[in-house]
């Protein structure tokens, strides 16, 4: 036991690794908005605008429409049973560090800013395993504290507490800091209308529209709503607030203004449908007389309203919406909600609209017609009302439990056909980690080269290309370990002290290794004639000779000791067994041993899974082996589909685990294949039963090294592999559904985007081939 | 068992193949020094590699020697566990450190500093040292770059080992000015990536970085209907419309050439504006969107110290590329290339419908161009700016108005802009003109020296100021007229200033026999004639020196002699270098390494190496290059293979060593 502590491995806690990426994500949400904005394609930017630039899309998310700054100091507290892992914090700062590297922009924060992020970890497990439990909750929010303004929660845990810790720890927050109000309508006051105390507080837009909200229902105090707003030092809120206030007493509740997702979610909790649209018939025909003024510190920057043609605010059919409600000019919104369907209407603060104006003419235009620019309020609301039964909610919750099946998102990457640096291979582990991928299945020798050294074996590396073209036995284990605390504080260290800027370690990412045998082996031999069947016919290996299998013995011997996953692949593919029935001696040995070179082919797969499986490794194999002697396989074995579709299917029929790579969608090496080819590969076709479905491990994609050396693997890779990513991870329902030109791609390309812009080299999106260069010039998300 | 004996011993052969082409019995340096000598000991390099700086002058206050010493040490690790432990009876072949002398402690860096270093490393001594001497700190890091690349990683015995030791190395380089130039207008380059070229040009000791924009897609476009003018030239009697399009194909064929220690940055072009100007805050509005923008203070980070309260606890926030000894070059292309100006302030477009040059009427263009100088000039320090120039096309109705064009459909635009301009008695070329030196001017002010593209040269050289350096880019096209038809139409249209004799001849616009024909001969380039008339020059020519030309091939890049045709030694004086491009209309984040390395780096071999020791035939240095691009990829530089175009990926399966 002793020994399980000192030694953890790459753990659950990683996942939460990804929280913090998209904790980033959302920040760069504020872009993606703007972003779309200034899109030439009008006719799409208001869809786009709905879109989570999220990518992989989590299980569960809602989101709102203020904007935080991210202070660069960004602080981290922990809690739970495992939050003070080293793994934890090292995860913190890679990603602070990649956030702020964009250079020492001169911070200027806003009205609130987040300057702290709360991590709790329930599990202190660190071990990283197939099946680790890899969901998290992020929450999101401001609150007007001001000691601390905003703060962003994640949560992560073994999932079965998950509900209740989250809401547990998220009130603690609460009451230990007056923050993240998020949860408290969403627990307390909903069930208790108007009884629960609401931890108050006064938020004014910059615009004027200050609504004041009181504690409690009856007792809005005027006085008090300007006391506090004028603390916030604009005069303009005070006056809007005292001019509100005749109305909002006649109200039985009175708002806050809002200028944020969590204050928000106080009304929304209280409007409780016609709250609200009372509020609105009252407000709204008012008119708002604002002018405009410069917003560049507000962050109340933009919004949208969502009207039924009653100008009712569907919230019950809309759970899943996050809500943004503007007040404009009454006339004028009547006039434009005259419509029959429900009207989605983007408001732009008027600055970030004068920035577009030579950009986005008509758009402006359009604009300045309805006035909206000039006056208008924000108000955003951000909740999911479906979730408040559950428990579950923040503004972004996923769990890959929702979906199930799907616990093994995978990337191979191919080292035997070309040779990778050590360097390159990091630089590939780093990005994996920026998809949530959680696999790299390393292909490391093949017939051309066995670069690996196997310390048993000395001369089996004599295959490797040439001599510098090796990974020694410590590589492979840096690589694959890198995550061991031990050697992750290390080489911060390290980097910290030298000041090295290129080398980090790397994210949570199994690392499956494969020795295909018997076929694609013939590499093995240079050091190791033996092992080929005759000097001239190389392939397969040798089946005849029990030093084949001491030799892969001592392979694996070998290779456990740096390679802790539960998963091996024992590859099994592209057998062509011509060399065992035209070499004499084998052919002697087949006769001796009545056997048929497909008898001896399932001979030499068969042993070699005992031999994993002796070394207490779970055995992969590619399905050809499936294919050809289903019933002999070992129950524990793993297929790994290629060929074509159908195989998963039958495979789990049987019985066995599977993984999905069919090579029509997932081969990265196939350049033909665009990314919605990629996007709408399904591994679950065709499998319906839910027990059969959770036999599905996963997928991979596969980025075989033909044609791709260091200087174009990650473009071949990237944004394809993002695509299948998503695929893995995110609600099936959710991705499937609608038009992924329209819900998936603007996303895509975005994430692409934010690939290179830390450095990764994806190719753009749309192109026919893969990895080909963009086409002219233009902006990374338009390509 | 013959076979087996056979096989082993084919296979033997082929492994000793293997290993003897990338063996490094001969040197594996890129690019070759200056002088170079060495022995056949091995050496190990120590675990604790330790820098020693007794005697040296320079103090080393802005940790720029020890940033580069510790970049040494990582990229000589390649990312390996090195653990080996050497055993006691070779302890006396440890390396334990390298002493570094610098003579000067001045550690700005500017154009023409003493970049020498002379490197020696003893096969023996107790303790090992090896020795540096430079007379500024960048000829240090020069040679600690050098020093990176007699280290191996030994795989069997886990140590870092330095070979055909003793060494004596001097170098120096041939040309001060060695750029490379990026384009972050075409295509927003993020930073991350920015910082990786500057990274990897040191690697190759280039040290300029330019940053620009073109119109060559249109220029080519215009080149493949040369013929069909020629047509309409006959038919319908548009005698001006061929001779104008004749001569810009001609003007883009003629440049073309280029070098690295300069990383020449084009931010701004056409179209997009990425880059932050705070006196003018919405030039910036033409960015492709707001994320693609540089702030002053990122532009700072990457070319120069910036805060130097942050710079304290986090490394990443001293100057990116001073560290390495790379100075930047900004180009702000000027009154063509500038469209996206306007943008942000439209009264810079001489008219909606016609957005480019720049409005050379109007005073406030040249108050934009000062307020950008002089933000520029407190962050880019290097002693040159890029004013462009080029491919200023009057005629495109802008300054003039073509004819047909603007009289038919913006009669009132080109009706104003001729009325402005022949107010200020101007014509269109006067224009041009008046621009350009004016531009000039400004930059003087700000104490600057100015690059201009070579269009400036050719149409108003003798106005050009003497500090100006003239930056080549035009192969120009010599025409041999094949047939009576084409010796017709050439006389009639005028062309006879083009027609020569040559020795490369190839036969261009071929069609039908009674079609006029030409043979054409590519001209050397301009530099020989901006260096005659005494201004300085950079050359950069196109059909060798241009990265984005895929078809450029790495032994034309090689090959390209900067001082073609110069001979007086003075002469030679003024080419002050060349640079490589990489222009950015196919290039962005994802494609941008592999299409300048390995290619660039055969340029900066050129401009690095004597004469002398350059290789006459690329074939000689092919093992060499080959071995650098394998040194770039363990790197972690994405350098493409040397077969194939540009950017190519590999073809099958194999060694790197044999690619």
């Amino acid at each position: 036991m002793a020994a399980d502590s000192a030694a953890p491995n790459p753990s659950p806690l990683l996942i939460c690794i990804y929280t913090v990426f998209v904790c980033i994500s959302v920040s760069a949400l504020v872009h993606a908005q703007t972003l779309s904005l200034g899109s030439k394609h009008n006719s799409i930017s208001q869809l786009k605008d709905t879109l989570v630039y999220l990518w992989p899309l989590p299980a569960e998310y809602t989101f709102g429409y203020g904007t935080l700054s991210v202070d660069p100091d960004l602080s981290l507290a922990v809690g739970g049973n495992g939050g003070n892992s080293t793994i934890v914090r090292d995860a913190f700062e890679r990603y602070r560090a990649i956030i702020f590297k964009h250079g020492p922009s001169n911070f200027r924060p806003m009205k609130s800013h987040i300057s702290k992020v709360r991590v709790v970890v329930h599990s202190d497990n660190e071990e990283l395993q197939l099946g680790t439990d890899e969901s998290y909750s992020l929450i999101v929010a401001e609150s007007d504290d001001r000691s601390i303004i905003a703060e962003a929660t994640i949560e992560h845990g073994r999932s079965r507490p998950l509900v209740n810790q989250t809401h547990q720890s998220i009130v603690n927050a609460v009451s230990l800091r007056g923050l993240l109000l998020v949860l408290v309508p969403c627990g307390f006051a909903v069930p208790c209308y108007g009884q629960v105390e609401v931890p108050q507080g006064t938020v004014s837009t910059r615009q004027g529209c200050g609504i004041c909200m009181g504690s409690g229902p009856k007792n809005l105090d005027t006085a008090v709503c300007a006391e506090k707003t004028s603390l916030r030092g604009s005069m303009e809120d005070i006056c809007r607030c005292g001019r509100r206030s005749s109305m909002l007493q006649s109200e039985e509740w009175s708002f806050h203004d809002i200028s944020a997702p969590i204050l928000s979610l106080h009304a929304d909790a209280l409007l409780i449908d016609n709250t609200l649209s009372k509020f609105f018939s009252d407000v709204v025909p008012r008119p708002v007389d604002v002018e405009t003024r410069d917003f560049s510190t507000s962050h109340c920057c933009s919004g949208e309203v969502l009207f039924d043609r009653k100008r009712n605010f569907s919230v019950r059919s809309n759970a899943k919406l996050a809500w943004r409600v503007i007040l404009i000019n009454g006339q004028k919104l009547r006039r434009l909600f005259d419509g029959s369907r429900m009207y989605m209407l983007r408001a732009l603060v008027a600055k970030r609209l004068e920035q577009f104006k030579y950009r986005d003419r008509d758009m402006l235009k359009q604009l300045r017609r309805s006035r909206l620019i000039c006056k208008f309020c924000l108000w955003s609301i951000a909740w999911v009302r479906e979730l408040v039964p559950q428990y579950k909610m923040g503004l972004v919750t996923t769990s890959n439990g929702l979906v199930g099946v799907v616990v093994c998102d995978m990337l191979m990457a191919d080292t035997s056909r070309h040779y990778y640096p050590v360097d390159v291979i990091k630089q590939i582990i780093e990005s994996m980690s920026y998809a949530k991928l959680n696999v790299l299945h390393w292909h490391i020798i093949d017939e051309e080269s066995f670069p690996l050294e196997v310390p048993t074996y000395p001369k089996l590396w004599k295959g490797a290309y040439s001599k510098w073209e090796r990974y020694t036995i410590e590589d492979a284990d840096e690589i694959v370990n890198l995550l061991s605390m031990s050697s992750c504080c290390q080489i911060v260290k390290l980097r910290q002290e030298k000041r090295l800027r290129r080398l980090r370690f790397t994210d949570c990412i199994n690392v499956m290794a494969e020795v295909d045998v018997p076929g694609h082996a013939e590499s093995w031999g240079a050091g190791y004639p033996d092992l080929w069947p005759s000097a001239s016919c190389r392939e397969p290996l040798d089946v005849s000779k029990n030093f084949t299998f001491d030799l892969i013995a001592g392979i694996l011997t070998d290779m456990r000791k740096i390679f802790p996953f539960e998963l091996f692949h024992l590859g099994g593919d592209e057998v062509h067994t011509d060399c065992w029935t035209s070499t004499p001696h084998v052919q002697q040995w087949l006769r001796d041993h009545n056997m048929t070179a497909k008898d001896a082919y399932q001979y030499f797969v068969l042993r070699a899974q005992q031999i994993a499986i002796s070394k207490n490794w779970t055995p992969v194999n590619w399905e050809e082996t499936f294919n050809a002697f289903p019933t002999k396989l070992n129950p524990r074995t793993v297929v790994h589909n290629w060929l074509g579709g159908g195989v998963c299917p039958k495979a789990v029929g049987q019985g066995f685990r599977c993984i999905f790579s069919n090579q029509g969608f997932w081969y990265l090496d196939h350049l033909d294949v665009q990314w919605d080819g990629v996007y709408n590969a399904e591994p679950l076709e065709g499998i319906s039963g839910v027990s059969d479905q959770q036999l599905v491990l996963g997928g991979e994609v596969c980025m075989w090294g033909e044609t791709a050396d260091p200087s174009v693997v990650q473009q071949t890779i990237w944004p394809r592999a993002a695509a299948a990513a998503e695929r893995l991870w995110s609600n099936r329902e959710a991705i499937s559904t609608r038009n992924i030109n329209i819900t998936a791609l603007p996303r895509l390309e975005y994430f692409r985007c934010l690939l290179t812009r830390r450095g990764v080299p994806a190719a753009p999106v749309t192109n026919f081939y893969a990895r080909s260069p963009p086409s002219g010039p233009g902006s990374c998300y338009e390509q | 068992m013959v076979k087996l004996v056979v096989g082993v011993l084919f296979l033997g052969l082929v492994f000793q193949l293997v290993v003897s082409t990338v063996d490094i019995d001969s040197l594996n340096i890129w690019p070759m020094p200056h002088s170079v000598s060495y022995g056949h000991q091995v050496l190990y390099m120590s675990k604790d590699f330790e820098l020693r700086t007794e005697g040296s002058k320079y103090p080393d206050a802005s940790g720029i020697l020890k940033d580069g010493f510790s970049r040494f040490l990582y990229v000589i690790r390649a990312s390996h566990v090195v653990d080996g432990n050497v055993s006691d009876s070779q302890q006396s072949l440890v390396l334990q450190g390298i002493n570094v002398l610098i003579s000067s402690a001045n550690d700005e860096l500017q154009y023409g500093i003493d970049e020498s270093y002379k490197l020696s490393i003893a096969s023996s001594g107790d303790p090992v040292y090896a020795h540096l001497e430079a007379q500024t700190v960048y000829g240090a890091l020069h040679g600690l770059q050098t020093f990176s690349q007699l280290c191996q990683f030994n795989f069997h015995t886990r140590l870092i080992e330095v070979r055909q030791t003793p060494w004596d190395i001097s170098d120096q380089p041939r040309f001060p000015y060695r750029g490379l130039l990026i384009d972050t207008s075409r295509h927003y380059l993020p930073l991350p990536i920015i910082k990786k070229v500057v990274d990897s040009m040191t690697y190759t000791k280039l040290v300029d970085v330019v940053k620009r924009q073109t119109i060559l897609p249109e220029i080519a476009l215009i080149k493949e209907n040369l013929s069909f003018a020629i047509c309409l030239c006959f038919a319908s009697g548009y005698w001006n419309f061929w001779v104008s399009s004749l001569s810009l194909t001609e003007v883009e064929l003629t440049f073309s050439s280029l070098q690295v220690n300069v990383l020449h940055w084009h931010i701004v072009d056409s179209q997009s504006f990425p880059l932050e100007i705070p006196s003018y805050p919405n030039l910036w509005n033409g960015a492709y969107s707001i994320p693609e923008r540089y702030t002053m203070a990122d532009a700072a980070e990457v070319v120069r110290q910036v805060k130097p309260e942050l710079s304290s606890n986090n490394f990443s926030f001293c100057s990116y590329a001073q560290r390495r000894g790379i100075n930047v070059l900004a180009e702000i292309d000027v009154p063509g290339h500038a469209q996206s100006w306007g943008t942000g302030y439209p009264t810079l477009w001489p008219s909606q419908d016609c957005q480019q040059p720049l409005d050379v009427s109007n005073e406030f263009t040249f108050q934009v161009i000062d307020g950008i100088l002089s933000d520029l000039s407190k962050v880019f320090k290097f002693k040159y700016v890029h004013l462009g120039g080029d491919e200023v096309n009057t005629r495109e109705n802008c300054f003039d108005g073509d004819y047909l064009k603007a009289i038919f459909t913006y009669p009132q635009n080109w009706l104003t802009l001729v009325f402005r301009l022949q107010k200020q008695g101007m014509n269109a070329s006067q224009g041009y003109e008046y621009f350009v030196l004016r531009a000039q001017e400004i930059a003087l002010s700000h104490g600057y020296e100015c690059i201009n593209w070579e269009e400036t040269f050719r149409t108003f050289g003798d106005k050009l100021k003497l500090k100006t350096v003239v930056h080549n880019w035009y192969a120009l096209k010599i025409l041999v007229p094949s047939n009576l038809i084409s010796l017709f139409v050439t006389y009639q249209c005028g062309l006879e200033k083009f027609i020569g004799h040559g020795d490369m001849l190839k036969p261009c616009f071929t069609y039908w026999w009674w079609w006029p024909r030409w043979w054409c001969r590519l001209d050397v380039g301009v530099a020989a004639q901006v260096v005659a008339a005494g201004l300085r020059c950079i050359v950069s020519r196109q059909d060798k020196w241009y990265l984005d030309h895929l078809d450029n091939f790495w032994p034309e890049f090689y090959s390209y002699e900067p001082l073609t045709n110069i001979t007086d030694p003075k002469q030679q004086e003024l080419v002050i270098g060349g640079e490589v491009c990489m222009w950015g209309e196919t290039v962005d984040g994802s494609d941008i390494e592999q299409t300048i390395w390995p290619r660039a780096a055969a340029a900066a071999e050129r401009l690095w190496t004597p004469y002398e020791k350059l290789a006459k035939d690329p074939a000689q240095v092919i093992g060499r290059l080959t071995q650098f691009r394998c040194l770039l990829n363990q790197r972690g530089v994405a350098a493409a293979p040397l077969t194939g175009y540009g950017r190519d990926a590999p073809r099958e399966p194999g060694s790197c060593y044999m690619q």
